[in-house]
């Protein structure tokens, strides 16, 4: 039987991904883990996602200070 | 010569006078005659209006409001899309900034036909506004013209026109108009604004626009006084010193962010900075540091690490065939983003889920279709609406 569900395809690359894996934990929206880089997610959760994967990449980043 | 259209004058033909001016009226639409004959007003006021103008308009785009240009200004700025206006702040946009790059005829086009574009919007008639503009394009500088002439769609026009630098009045109500430089140069190749004091954005001697000295540790010295050139490195640039004739900044990660974050593009930053560097840069190869550049590039691929399609997932299918087939057809359409053969799952766009879905419902259930498999005959189908 074929099933077709709607959802917002999310393709980034390995890192980002495991942080979004990560971060179901706390709140699940993923539908199906797709490969290595591709999730299916629900479709209210995009912008969640964005604004969480930015804070925690930012929190991995150092400046030069001069 | 038989028409008495061509004189002969010694070794040049000159053109019957009444056949020319009647054939420059066919192709304007109409001659407007200037009110006095000789030269009215001061070519040197007209050029420093337009000049004033004109970098009102670019000043502004780039975040200095020392003046703030009209709302007529401020509608073409935005409906152009080269500035996004929030209730208190405007920031220039990738298409804005691209704009900045270009010269002052080609921005005056874009500008132009914008208005072009937007006059349908207010209700003003398209072939008035544009045989206008070709009639600016005719006129003389420093001559007056008188407004009686012009329909009221054209006088309606005039007021816009100011804000731009095109045309200069003595009063608002002023019965006569006079047309910069701007405006007389419109459909010829002659430079559109005189430079008219060295700390002018238009002076183009070579030499001012080659200015920027890029190292390999970040540091950036441009070596102008120009406010407007100073705004735009301001744009992507942690400026840290000023100095007479010379600006010293750092490109820090954070400066490019908020550049990128405008919607202006690494390509951008970087052709500008190639396109703007010092002689002395020259003899480096290749021109910018390799360090910088792409450094620049990947703080912006940084930005991008996650994308987001809308779509469905077409999953469970029972055979190889069945999935081949409605994953050949999806892709026909263009429409898949991703696939994995061996989970037989793939995942098309919005508008592609309704074409494969007529598909599905037309193929996959009767089991009519000549390619299909045996298999597809027991294929129901669960779609969401």
């Amino acid at each position: 039987m074929v099933k077709a569900s709607k959802g917002i395809l999310i393709s980034c690359d390995p890192a980002v991904k495991q942080i979004i894996l990560n971060l179901n934990d706390r709140k699940r929206f993923i539908i199906q883990d797709l490969d290595l880089q591709h999730i299916l997610v629900s479709p209210d959760s995009v912008q969640t996602i964005k604004f969480e994967v930015e804070k925690e990449l930012e929190r991995n980043t150092f400046q030069i200070l001069d | 010569m038989d028409l008495n259209i061509i004189q002969l004058d010694q070794n040049a033909i000159q053109l019957n006078e009444s056949f020319t001016s009647s054939l420059s009226s066919l192709l304007t639409g109409k001659h407007i005659e200037s009110i006095s004959k000789s030269i009215s007003t001061s070519i040197d006021q007209l050029d420093s209006f337009a000049t004033h103008q004109w970098e009102i308009i670019l000043h502004f785009m780039v975040g200095n409001y020392t003046h703030t240009p009209s709302k007529g200004v401020l509608f073409l700025l935005e409906n152009s899309n080269l500035i996004n206006s929030s209730k208190s702040s405007h920031n220039i946009t990738s298409n804005g900034f691209q704009f900045l790059l270009q010269d002052v005829q080609f921005q005056l086009w874009q500008l132009l036909l914008q208005y072009l574009s937007l006059s349908q919007i207010r209700q003003m008639d398209l072939v008035e506004v544009t045989s206008f503009l070709f009639i600016l394009g005719t006129l003389e500088l420093g001559k007056d013209y008188s407004i009686d002439s012009l329909t009221i769609t054209q006088q309606a026009m005039l007021s816009d026109l100011r804000d731009y630098g095109l045309i200069w009045q003595r009063k608002n109500s002023s019965k006569r108009f006079y047309p910069t430089r701007l405006a007389t140069s419109l459909t010829s190749s002659a430079p559109p604004l005189l430079p008219t004091n060295s700390s002018s954005s238009f002076t183009s001697a070579s030499n001012n626009k080659r200015f920027i000295v890029l190292e390999t540790n970040y540091r950036l010295y441009a070596y102008t006084s120009n406010p407007l050139q100073i705004s735009i490195l301001n744009l992507f640039v942690t400026l840290k010193a000023r100095y007479p004739n010379l600006v010293i900044g750092v490109i820090t990660r954070d400066s490019i962010r908020s550049a990128l974050s405008n919607g202006i593009t690494a390509e951008q930053i970087i052709g500008y900075l190639s396109s703007h560097a010092h002689s002395q840069m020259y003899r480096n190869n290749p021109l910018l540091p390799v360090t910088v550049s792409d450094q620049i590039r990947l703080w912006e691929l940084e930005k991008n690490r996650l994308k987001a399609d809308d779509g469905v997932l077409y999953e469970d299918f029972r055979s190889q065939p069945d999935y081949e087939i409605l994953l050949n057809y999806a892709n026909s359409y263009d429409c898949v983003l991703w696939s994995n053969d061996s989970k037989r799952l793939f995942f098309v766009t919005l508008q592609g889920h309704q074409i494969v879905r007529e598909f599905v419902k037309r193929r996959l259930p009767g089991g009519t279709g000549s390619a299909s498999t045996s298999n597809s005959n027991s294929s129901t189908l669960s779609l969401p609406t």
